[in-house]
Parts: C-alpha cells; structure tokens; sequence
C-alpha cells in the first residue's frame, strides 16, 4: 500500500463520523469541569496559604517566653505562605498564554515540573528545619527530652513520608524530559 | 470579546472542527470513557482559547494546536486515572455515529497508537494533510525535522500497511 492510499483511509472518515456529540451534556460537563478545576486548584493554594499563615502567626502570638526557635520557627512558616502567594500569582500570570506550540507547551510543562521538584526538595527540608526549631524550642523552654525526642521522630517519619511525593514529583519531570528529547530527536 | 462573541465563536469551531477532534480523540484515548474526557478535554481548552485567537494564523492550525497539546497534556496528566473513576456516573457525551467501523481504518488507529505521544501527534498531521511549515508552526521544530520525523513515519505505515496487505486488508 502506498502512503497515498493509507492518506484516502484515513480521510475517509470525514464522510461518516464514527461519533456524534450530545450537546446539552456536553454544555453540563464541561460548565462543570471548569468550575470543579478551578475551585481544586483554588482551595488546595488558599489552603497552605492560609494554614502557613495562621500557623505562623499562632506560634508567633503564644511565643510570651520570647523562646529564640518559637520566633524563628514563626518566621519561616509566614515565609512560607509568602511563598505561596507567590506561587499562585505566578500560576495565574501563565494560565492566561495560548498561543504556545507543542514545544513550547512541553517546555512550560517541564519548567512547572521543574518548578515542583525544587519546591517539594524545599518542602523536604522544611520538614527538617520546622522540626529542628520546633525540638530546640521545647528544649529552651524547659520540657522533657522524652518530648523531644518523640516529636522528632515524628518529623523523620514525615520527612521520610514526603519522599514518595517527591519521587512522583521526579518521576514526572524525567518523562517530559524524554518526551521533549523525542520531539528534538 | 464579550462571552457571548466567545461562545458564538466557540460553536462555530466546534460544529466545523468536530471531525478533527474525534480523530485526535482516537488517536490518544482507547475506551469509552477514556474518549468522553479527552474531548470535553480538548473542548474546554478550545474555548478558552478564542480570546486569544488573534488571526495570525488559519483557525485550523490554532485549533489544531491547541487540541495536541491539550491530548498531549491530558496522556501526560492524570486525565485516564480520572476517566477511570467516572466509569458509570453520568451519560456520556459521545455516542455513536452513523460511520460504520472500517478494518482499516481500525488498523490505521492501531498503527497509531504503537507510536509514541511525539510522533502520534505528526502522523495525525501528516495525514490531515498539513504543510511541512504548517506542522513546523504548530510543534514549534524547524521545517527540516519535522521532514525527517515524517519520512520515520511514512516508512513505517507503509511498511505495515504491506503486511496487513498479505492478510487481505
């Protein structure tokens, strides 16, 4: 068979469409799907915002003692939420481009991706950090080592938690690479 | 543009452009389910990129391209996960047309869907009968890889297409 020939099997198809499109339900679903995945990726930002945020400020607030590690614990957290808006602001600036190309859409999918994997390195980190403050700042207020030594373990096992997240994280990162090195190749 | 210039515009598209969207569809997704959400996929971008549309180009290498890279982003994502879990919920969008199922062209799906996501999206172009500048513009290569990408296709389909003529298709 000659290519010209596969080309009239394929065109073929525009004389019967295999498909026909219910239109009052794809009006439904799609009205649908565009609010549902707005309001995900709205809540889930406003949700770390805010809990940083009020978290930050709780910790900064009942800190009478003046504890060192209770301000500085304070100060990362509301650095976080900063962060966050940041984040989000980025978010929104991208969401409004279209006129990309396939390979500029892959590139702003692997920069995201990219973007992700630094963040949860940074969240990992965090964990470490948040839990290194949070031990030192019960033992500058005087509480038992036995708490200490708990809440520290439960950040190691938070942090060992967050590495399946991340390792998804990578793992998305180097299958765009791959699909990005296909359209290079 | 005012919603309802969007929404005038987005119907118009959709009723010319709907054949494309099925083929593109069939090109990415396998199941019933997996279908449905690719084209309510592929339709919801579509309509959120008429404000954009500034002429430039043909409104069939904009829709064109915003339909692959939205099958691009939908396999990439967790879109088949997501088609999975709404097995059985509601109707689907999709139903069946009046085209009666052709071996080959059931062959050419086939062939398709053995290439990976990058060329998948060429051989679907290629076949639409896109210009090499057309295609350049849409994948954003230069002219001369998009040639060489294609010629790996040719040669492949009609080096199956051989063998599927020693079966008798």
């Amino acid at each position: 068979m000659e290519f010209e020939e596969v080309q009239s099997i394929w065109g073929a198809q525009d004389a019967q469409p295999i498909f026909r499109v219910d239109e009052k339900e794809l009006h439904e679903k799609v009205l649908g799907r565009k609010k549902k995945a707005l309001r995900i990726t709205n809540i889930s930002e406003l949700i770390l915002i805010f809990t940083y945020l009020g978290a930050g400020s709780y910790v900064w607030y009942l800190n009478v003692r003046g504890v060192f590690f209770m301000y500085l614990m304070a100060g990362w957290m509301i650095a976080m939420a900063l962060l966050g808006i940041f984040r989000r602001v980025r978010r929104i600036v991208a969401g409004r481009r279209f006129d990309r190309t396939v390979r500029g859409e892959l590139e702003h999918a692997l920069a995201v991706a990219r973007y992700q994997v630094k963040l949860s390195r940074m969240g990992r980190w965090n964990i470490i950090l948040i839990g290194v403050f949070c031990v030192f700042g019960m033992w500058e207020s005087g509480k038992s080592p036995w708490v200490g030594v708990w809440v520290g373990l439960f950040f190691v096992f938070t942090y060992y938690l967050s590495g399946f997240e991340h390792g998804c994280y990578k793992r998305q990162r180097e299958r765009l690479e791959e699909l990005y090195d296909k359209l290079g190749d | 543009m005012t919603a309802a210039e969007q929404q005038h515009i987005f119907e118009s598209w959709l009723s010319q452009y709907k054949g494309l969207f099925f083929k593109i569809v069939r090109a990415y997704a396998v199941s019933g389910p997996e279908l449905d959400d690719l084209f309510q996929e592929i339709v919801i971008q579509v309509w959120k990129s008429v404000p954009a549309f500034r002429g430039e180009s043909a409104v069939s290498t904009w829709v064109y391209r915003i339909a692959i890279n939205a099958a691009l982003s939908w396999v990439r994502k967790e879109g088949r996960h997501r088609a999975m879990e709404d097995i059985g919920k509601a109707a689907f969008v999709l139903q069946e047309g009046i085209g009666q199922a052709d071996e080959r062209v059931a062959w050419l799906y086939a062939e398709i869907h053995r290439m990976d996501e990058i060329d998948r999206s060429i051989a679907l172009l290629l076949l639409e009968g896109f210009s090499y500048k057309e295609m350049a513009a849409i994948l954003g290569i230069t002219e001369s890889n998009v040639g060489v990408k294609i010629n790996r296709i040719k040669k492949r389909l009609i080096a199956t297409s051989k063998k599927q003529d020693c079966y008798g298709i």
